[in-house]
């Protein structure tokens, strides 16, 4: 429990360290960041004298049908892809730690309860979920975070309860108790610190679903609005100049297919199927 | 040896098991439309104020008398509760209610593209329980062979591919380069190919994971050594005993699948531009179209929970141990 990333510093293949992997998410990680020093374009900037060129030198990705840069336009959806992605993770991770916490906590009754409904939404597909709630609150980015957020809680939950109950069992907590400490003050800091490891793990493996969810969303066209660049709503214009413009939905597709490889490849133990069905 | 059972002692562990996957099916229906309706009913937005929003396109607007019959029109003035069971009544009875935007019955609205989604699932589902089970049995054959080392992390790779970028490509390389099949739109088998395939390969690839690592710990079990060493042929310790073993737990994934197929559908749908219950629910989660987005959502339930009702079933009967009591698999 001392490493606090060991799916970070673990290789999915043989114990060899993912360095391409953890080189595509760095290289997404500054685009995201700092897209403006990166992109070499303004993403917004139309030039019709330019409209729908093939990929160049000069556009490495292409122009759209407004002539705007593609590249610089991949490059700046990668902020509003993963920001939303990591507030999509922030929801999941808050509500399911709260569940979890809950559950290990009060035990009996409550915990029973509280996973009976997990395991129920747990057979959903979270896609539905997330249409249920988009439906509910309405489009845009924020509401789309809380839509993929919410969905992954109970895979989420699952997982804390189980750490939560594992950690619980251990000596140390049966000492603490031992000692005359409070519940909740043994809850939250010998039991919660402890959980830490194994749940950033499944955080990282989490955020390639969640990626992939957001994108698949704003697909749909509920995310970013154009003209504003996010990846799904990039593919999604695309499909307009599809026969003539491949590189309109092939690039930026390439890239987020290439991120949630990454995550995956980073996160993953050896082995490991996939989990998402969607 | 364990004394015979009667006659009673095997029925009524039977019995048991057949009621407790009725109940599984009508907790998880019931789940859905719960779900559902607190999100779209529950919630404090109010459902007739955002179809008001939609319909209302510039000046005028909407004297509070409107909005008053509105909401009785739709029954959205009585209580909650009431409302609950009385929608959850009408939809038993076949009364989907009636769409907000188009102000149609969702019965005719779903009915109409019913079909295509069911046609498009079923053909996916044809698709990738077959093609998962062959890639599986080929990747196992030899664990740590040449042929595992190539294909065992084939899958995961494409589970995490976009499952609407994939669809994309396809249509790019098979419609627009190769011209082998018709664009979007298409009608008939040869529209239909491209996307149960596109939908087909993102659920086998989460399939054939989960099953070549049955068929791998399968082979690791002491009676498959022991089988071997009496001299049995691999070929048919592989596909009489390991497979055998490793297939029946795919029997229950495969029920599970059926619940990714249905969600991919919206994903598959969208893409490839074909008429459906994805794509009508893509457009009406848009409008917040309530009534239709809780019709589609259960029927989505009501067949998904079907499918593994019958998977479930099937399932004494493929495996005597199932039958037998106390043995503690249909506890």
């Amino acid at each position: 429990m001392s490493r606090p990333f060991p799916a970070l510093t673990r290789g999915a293949c043989g114990g060899r360290r993912p360095w391409a992997a953890l080189a595509i998410l760095g290289v997404a990680g500054a685009a995201a960041a700092l897209p403006g020093l990166v992109a070499p374009r303004d993403p917004l900037a139309e030039d019709v004298s330019r409209r729908l060129l093939a990929p160049s030198l000069h556009h490495p990705f292409g122009t759209d049908e407004l002539g705007r840069d593609l590249f610089s336009r991949v490059i700046h959806g990668a902020q509003a892809s993963l920001s939303t992605g990591l507030l999509a993770l922030a929801f999941a991770f808050g509500v399911s730690v709260l569940i979890g916490l809950l559950a290990g906590y009060l035990g009996g009754a409550v915990d029973r309860a509280l996973m009976a409904v997990v395991d129920v939404l747990l057979a959903l597909p979270s896609l539905l979920i997330s249409l249920l709630i988009v439906a509910s609150l309405g489009t845009g980015p924020l509401n789309l975070a809380v839509a993929v957020g919410l969905a992954s809680v109970p895979a989420f939950a699952r997982v804390t309860r189980a750490e939560v109950m594992r950690v619980s069992s251990q000596p140390f907590v049966e000492a603490a108790g031992g000692f005359g400490l409070a519940r909740r003050r043994i809850l939250v800091r010998h039991v919660l610190p402890h959980t830490r490891g194994p749940i950033t793990a499944l955080a990282a493996l989490e955020l390639a679903t969640i990626v992939l969810s957001v994108s698949a969303l704003s697909f749909l066209g509920y995310g970013t609005r154009p003209p504003d660049p996010e990846w799904g709503n990039l593919i999604a214009t695309g499909r307009d100049h599809f026969a003539t413009a491949w590189w309109l939905t092939s690039l930026p597709g390439a890239v987020l297919a290439a991120v949630v490889v990454a995550l995956h490849r980073v996160g993953r133990s050896p082995g490991d199927p996939g989990t998402s069905l969607v | 040896m364990t004394k015979q059972p009667t006659g009673a002692d095997a029925v009524w562990p039977v019995l048991g098991y057949v009621l407790r996957r009725f109940g599984y099916f009508a907790v998880v229906v019931l789940a859905v439309y719960t779900l559902a309706f607190l999100l779209l009913y529950a919630l404090p937005s109010d459902p007739v104020a955002v179809m008001l929003d939609r319909r209302s396109s510039g000046a005028g607007g909407s004297t509070p008398e409107q909005i008053a019959e509105l909401r009785e029109r739709y029954g959205l003035d009585e209580p909650l509760l009431v409302r609950y069971a009385g929608m959850f009544g009408r939809l038993l009875g076949g009364d989907l209610g009636v769409s907000f935007q188009s102000g149609q019955p969702v019965r005719d609205a779903l009915g109409a593209v019913a079909p295509n989604t069911l046609a498009l699932a079923g053909a996916a589902l044809l698709i990738a329980l077959p093609l998962s089970a062959l890639l599986a049995l080929v990747t196992s054959w030899r664990a740590g062979g040449v042929v595992h080392r190539l294909l065992v992390n084939v899958p995961a790779f494409i589970a995490a591919i976009p499952a609407f970028w994939l669809g994309l490509l396809l249509l790019q390389v098979f419609s627009f380069s190769l011209r082998w099949v018709p664009p979007a739109g298409g009608t008939g088998l040869a529209g239909l190919v491209l996307p149960a395939v596109a939908l087909a390969l993102p659920v086998s690839a989460a399939l054939t994971a989960v099953l070549m690592r049955s068929l791998d710990d399968v082979q690791r079990a002491p009676f498959v050594t022991l089988l071997s060493a009496r001299g049995l042929r691999w070929r048919r310790v592989y596909l009489a005993h390991v497979a055998r073993n490793a297939l029946l737990p795919f029997l229950t994934l495969a029920g599970l699948t059926v619940g990714g197929v249905m969600a991919g559908t919206v994903i598959t749908e969208t893409v490839f531009s074909r008429s459906g219950l994805g794509r009508l629910l893509v457009s009406s989660v848009e409008v917040q179209d309530a009534p239709v987005v809780l019709a589609i959502a259960v029927f989505g339930a009501v067949v998904f929970a079907g499918m593994n009702l019958v998977i479930d079933l099937l399932y004494p009967l493929l495996d005597p141990r199932i039958r037998r009591p106390g043995s503690g698999v249909l506890a």
